[in-house]
């Protein structure tokens, strides 16, 4: 029936002496006719279609922080039961906390030694077996009806984020060892690590802990603690290259802390009120949650965009550890180790009753306020869209190997880099020289003409195209900020992209330098890929683009 | 008076059968530990023989000394020797100075059986099908799943290592089954007392049988021992035994480590269980810190070699008419001590071992086993290893060294390797002979492939990972005479047990074959239908107008280009 009401408006009638000799022979021609008309339509407008597509996913970004797509957060692994247990930490612990935090105030400036025997010396005097790495110092809690197959790791560095020292954290580390002995309703060990520094420390532990001890560490809390008492949990959860904890670790913190602490969670140290708006005129009500969730993307994107870890936890998440920061905004109160305490306490009463790894997919979300997610399929359109605006971009591809033969060039820097070829004697030749490479090739490498030209583009499009929507599923923040630097290279009109393309990402990347962030030490230390990602996909875009326009 | 007398005329004999082929010994051994610790170790021996008189050599009845349930499946299926053995958490060598338990037959990680089986023309079945239905049958009786799932899993390479007690093994075939992943719990416990002639009801049994006490203990193994009686050998002898390790140190605070039975078990000491021949409590004295230790009241005491050190141990006779301990308690403290303090460091163990990954990746890693001797002398040793099919060792990239020095490929004096049988169900066991140079630690490493497991292959735990049973260590240069000089060998500590090891296999998206069930489904429809429409449609020829809009007519450039047009549609059309 659907055939007869198409072909419904039936065009001329059929000549029985023409190739359309039938009714449905000419209904055929003219839907082929349509079909084709249709394609052609696109191609003609493929810029508008580009533009469009780019433009709804800049929107969709811009939505993000739209209560409208968001969602509750939610416990999703039943066994962990967070705020479920009767806990025993009490003022006894906290008395114990404040006797080794007098200890710890005296030997705050003592040499790497003499810190890591006293921690040695306390933590045996507690009952647990100790050690120490050249970084690090660890407790092993034996609780007795541990198999020892599975761990949990808690750790606390001498320096906090502040750039303080971590003494109060370090002092919750110990009296919790000390809490922790004897106790027989552990199924998991504990590994105590107090680490040098903010992150090396426990970085330089995770790559000796395969041979000191068998068990696997599945779960894992740093402690930050830098004031006098706190009045907010902060939980810092992004790991180095934007790997994030299994939401379940996120919310069962956040649950254990408000139930079983008494203290109020925030997403890093981000105040969790909505300001009130009253330069407009009119404002509509969801205005000021949007800027309070856009300010939280927007802290989340500054670390994970560039690959970086917000704490200490962040090295463990490469060692497959579902790990978070607690971080204890300083304030005049109310809350102190025994708030704190309860809360590792319960949370560690969580993860104790875990029989697997935390495995629901649920390691991919965005957070935009503290009880609240935006799930994947949410927010990850939004890098699809942009990704497809510069794919379909490349389909009108001339001669690929052409293009190809041109392209290739670009990558010299990266292949450069790869290579290992660091003249270290020079500070900063590791940047110097591929950014002197990239600008060589990028001026005197000819520019491709005609087909070949388009074909360059074309390809160039295509590979960037396919990259970013698979960036995104891994890193979505590094995803966008690639996405917008393709459409800046790539698709603006001349005024906006030659000062663009005037700043070499290599400037920019030692800008980030003179701001204290240091890509490049990050990758040799921790294993971020940004500095790589830069060399290999950022620096050959813009040879490739500063060609395409010259 | 008459009732009782009456008693005696009707029990008498099987008390007679009873005291005449069978004899029943039961002690509870206290060792305590440097870290304020107690190991405290159970042991229950029966010894029978067989009645060549009955059909069975087996008494049948269930007021005999022997359990029939236990020995009776075993000489159906003709076994000799048999061991079985559970173990819960772990033994810390590092803070206990001692390399494993008190009691040497005790097996690694979780759950094991192993036994030899005796070469029988007359048997219908083969010694692998009585294995199995042997293993089945006390699994069964252990609530336990001893049994193989697969015929592949009987490891039957482990003969050197665990030789027969009795003889010599000509016309013995040996078999092993480890469990690794097994845990030993109160379903377990029960079974066994009810195995005992005192049921857990009176004798040492009696403190045993309070599950919500010795399950709160740390490390904690159990097992039997049997030894079944043959025509050469008329003696059987089966053996039980318990082994939990104690905290004397509270949970909370600091107190005394000093313990008494009361204390430890909530009860008095017993009354005797009067079938027992022979019932004894024994203290070995703590290496260090001994003389400041003081029992009440004394007991004999004696000097011992217990693990290549001179021990003193003191020992109280339960059936000892003149001290009566039944109903009283025996305390032990340490003189002018106060509270605990945990020493900054311990004594070594004779020989640690432990087993890591190191460079673990999801599908690959190096197993690094740590073996150190702390003692004077050089030893001789076979470490040992059983692997699920799915790991591959890369044979040729084993290396060994002294912790801190290069290779030493002397160390290393002969491997015997028995490879697994992809895609089979099956082990590979891995038996390396070893020098263990005195004072010095040899590191052994063996990179590892694990291959991919099936769909169906993955335990319902599959993100947990997969526990390997725990390494062997075997030392082959032990003397029981006493004459030697050389200390560290006067042991009867033959094997030191790796802890076990929990290995992340790489796991699929469990919910993938539905997205792929949906995802072919589709497919195979698209590619179906497209199919049928290609087969069924009459193939015809279409006039197309060029891109302008306009009518088709004369003058007018047209395209020509083959469709498919519906038969049946096209039929109907005509009609």
């Amino acid at each position: 029936m659907l055939a007869r009401l198409r072909r419904k408006p039936a065009g001329p009638p059929p000549d029985p002496k023409s190739v359309n000799y039938s009714a449905e022979h000419v209904a055929l021609a003219k839907t082929i006719a349509r079909r084709q008309r249709m394609l052609n339509s696109v191609w003609r407008h493929v810029p508008l279609i580009r533009a469009i597509l780019a433009t709804v996913g800049v929107l969709w970004l811009l939505a993000l922080p739209y209560e409208g797509l968001w969602k509750r957060t939610y416990v999703d692994e039943h066994a962990l039961q967070p705020a479920q247990v009767t806990m025993y930490f009490d003022w006894a612990n906290v008395h114990q906390a404040d006797l080794y935090l007098d200890e710890l105030e005296k030997i705050a400036n003592s040499s790497i030694q003499e810190r890591s025997t006293y921690l040695q010396n306390t933590f045996s005097a507690s009952g647990l077996r100790t050690g120490s790495t050249p970084t690090s110092t660890y407790a092993h809690v034996t609780p007795p009806r541990s198999a020892g197959t599975e761990s949990i790791l808690l750790s606390a560095n001498w320096l906090s984020r502040d750039g303080g020292p971590n003494l109060r954290g370090v002092a919750m580390l110990l009296a919790f060892g000390d809490f922790l002995r004897g106790q027989n309703h552990w199924a998991f060990d504990f590994i105590l690590v107090v680490g040098e520094d903010y992150m090396s420390g426990l970085e330089g532990f995770m790559r000796e802990y395969h041979s000191i001890l068998p068990g696997v560490i599945w779960t894992g809390l740093n402690i930050d603690y830098p004031g006098h008492s706190f009045s907010h949990l902060g939980l810092f959860y992004e790991g180095v290259n934007g790997r994030l904890p299994n939401q379940d670790v996120v919310n069962t913190v956040a649950h254990v802390a408000r139930h079983s602490g008494g203290v109020l969670p925030r997403y890093h140290d981000i105040k969790d009120e909505p300001e009130e708006i009253s330069f407009l005129p009119f404002t509509p009500s969801w205005l000021s949650s949007y800027v309070l969730a856009a300010k939280h993307l927007l802290h989340h994107f500054a670390y994970t965009a560039l690959g970086r870890a917000t704490g200490a936890h962040g090295v463990l998440a490469r060692h497959r550890i579902d790990s978070l920061t607690l971080y204890c905004t300083p304030a005049t109160g109310p809350h102190g180790f025994h708030t704190l305490g309860r809360t590792l306490e319960s949370t560690s009463r969580s993860f104790n009753n875990l029989l697997e790894r935390l495995h629901a997919s649920y390691f991919f979300y965005l957070l935009p306020r503290p009880d609240w997610f935006i799930p994947v399929g949410h927010y990850l359109p939004a890098a699809v869209l942009l990704g497809a605006s510069l794919t379909i971009g490349g389909f009108d591809c001339p001669s690929p190997l052409g293009g190809l033969f041109h392209m290739l060039p670009s990558f010299i820097p990266a292949v450069i880099a790869a290579l290992g070829i660091r003249i270290s004697s020079i500070p900063m030749m590791d940047s110097i020289l591929p950014m002197l490479i990239a600008i060589g090739l990028g001026s005197s490498l000819p520019v491709p003409k005609g087909d070949a030209k388009k074909s360059l583009e074309s390809l160039t499009l295509l590979l960037y195209g396919a990259l970013i929507p698979t960036l995104a599923m891994i890193n979505f923040p590094q995803a966008i900020l690639l996405a917008s630097i393709a459409l800046l290279y790539l698709t603006s009109p001349t005024w906006l992209r030659v000062p663009v393309l005037g700043m070499n990402p290599m400037v920019l990347v030692a800008m980030l330098h003179g701001k204290g962030v240091d890509i490049q030490q990050e990758w040799i230390e921790y294993g971020n890929f940004a500095w790589p990602g830069v060399l290999v996909v950022w620096l050959p875009l813009w040879v490739t683009a500063w060609r395409l326009i010259r | 008076m008459l009732l009782s007398s009456l008693r005696i005329i009707i029990l008498a004999p099987i008390y007679a059968a009873a005291v005449s082929s069978s004899s029943f010994h039961e002690s509870l051994t206290l060792h305590p530990l440097p870290d304020g610790k107690l190991s405290v170790l159970f042991e229950f021996t029966t010894y029978f023989t067989s009645e060549s008189s009955s059909s069975s050599s087996i008494a049948q009845s269930h007021h005999s000394l022997t359990p029939p349930s236990l020995l009776l499946p075993l000489e159906q299926n003709n076994v000799s020797e048999l061991t079985v053995s559970f173990v819960a958490g772990r033994w810390d060598q590092s803070r206990s100075s001692e390399s494993g338990p008190l009691h040497h037959e005790s097996g690694g990680g979780g759950g094991e059986v192993r036994g030899w089986l005796r070469e029988d023309e007359e048997m219908r079945k083969t010694s692998s099908e009585r294995w199995n239905s042997v293993t089945h049958a006390l699994g069964g009786l252990f609530c336990a799943g001893l049994g193989p799932s697969d015929e592949g899993e009987n490891v039957r390479t482990f003969g050197e290592i665990y030789p027969p007690v009795i003889g010599d093994d000509t016309n013995l075939t040996h078999f092993l089954l480890s469990h690794p992943h097994h845990h030993l719990c109160t379903e377990n416990l029960t079974p066994f007392l009810s195995l005992l002639p005192s049921k857990g009801l009176s004798g040492l049994s009696s403190l045993l049988a309070q599950p919500g006490i010795i399950f709160s203990w740390g490390f904690k193994t159990e097992g039997i021992e049997v030894i079944m009686p043959s025509s050469s050998q008329p003696q059987g002898r089966w053996k039980g035994w318990w082994e939990g390790v104690v905290d004397l140190v509270p949970e909370r605070g600091t107190a005394s480590r000093e313990f008494s039975i009361e204390t430890l078990s909530k009860k008095h000491v017993p009354r005797v269980f009067p079938e027992a021949e022979s019932s004894v409590i024994r203290l070995i004295k703590p290496k260090v810190d001994s003389d400041r230790m003081e029992a009440e009241p004394a007991g004999r005491v004696e000097e011992k070699w217990v693990d290549g050190v001179k021990r003193e141990v003191v020992e109280w006779d339960m059936l000892d008419e003149t001290t009566q301990l039944s109903g009283k308690d025996i305390k032990v403290r340490w003189n002018d001590e106060g509270d605990f303090k945990y020493p900054r460091t311990f004594a070594k163990a004779p020989i640690t071992i432990s087993r890591t990954v190191v460079d673990s990746l999801a599908s690959d890693g190096t197993f690094q086993i740590k073996i150190t001797n702390n003692g004077a002398v050089s030893r001789d040793a076979v470490y040992s290893e059983i692997w699920p099919w799915w790991a591959k060792g890369w044979m040729s990239e084993i290396k060994v060294h002294i912790e801190g020095r290069k290779d030493d490929p002397t160390l290393l004096r002969d491997v015997e390797y028995h490879p697994s049988t992809p895609p089979k169900v099956s082990t590979t066991t891995l038996h390396f002979s070893l020098t263990l140079p005195q004072r010095s630690t040899i590191v052994l490493t063996i990179p590892f492939t694990k291959l991919t497991l099936k769909y169906t292959e993955h335990r319902p735990d599959a993100e947990r990972g997969v526990e390997l049973s725990s390494g062997v260590l075997t030392l082959l240069d032990l003397e029981q005479n006493q004459g030697s000089d050389d200390e560290a060998r006067r042991s009867e500590r033959k094997r030191i047990y790796t802890n076990r090891l929990l290995l992340d296999v790489p796991t699929p998206d469990f919910s993938m074959p539905y997205n792929v069930i949906i995802m072919s489904s589709t497919v195979m429809a698209v590619f179906f239908g497209l199919m049928q429409g290609g087969l069924t449609r009459r193939w015809g020829w279409v006039e197309v107008p060029k891109e302008d809009g306009t009518e088709s007519g004369n003058g007018l450039t047209k395209d020509t280009m083959p469709v498919g047009i519906n038969e049946k549609e096209a039929l109907s059309d005509a009609i």
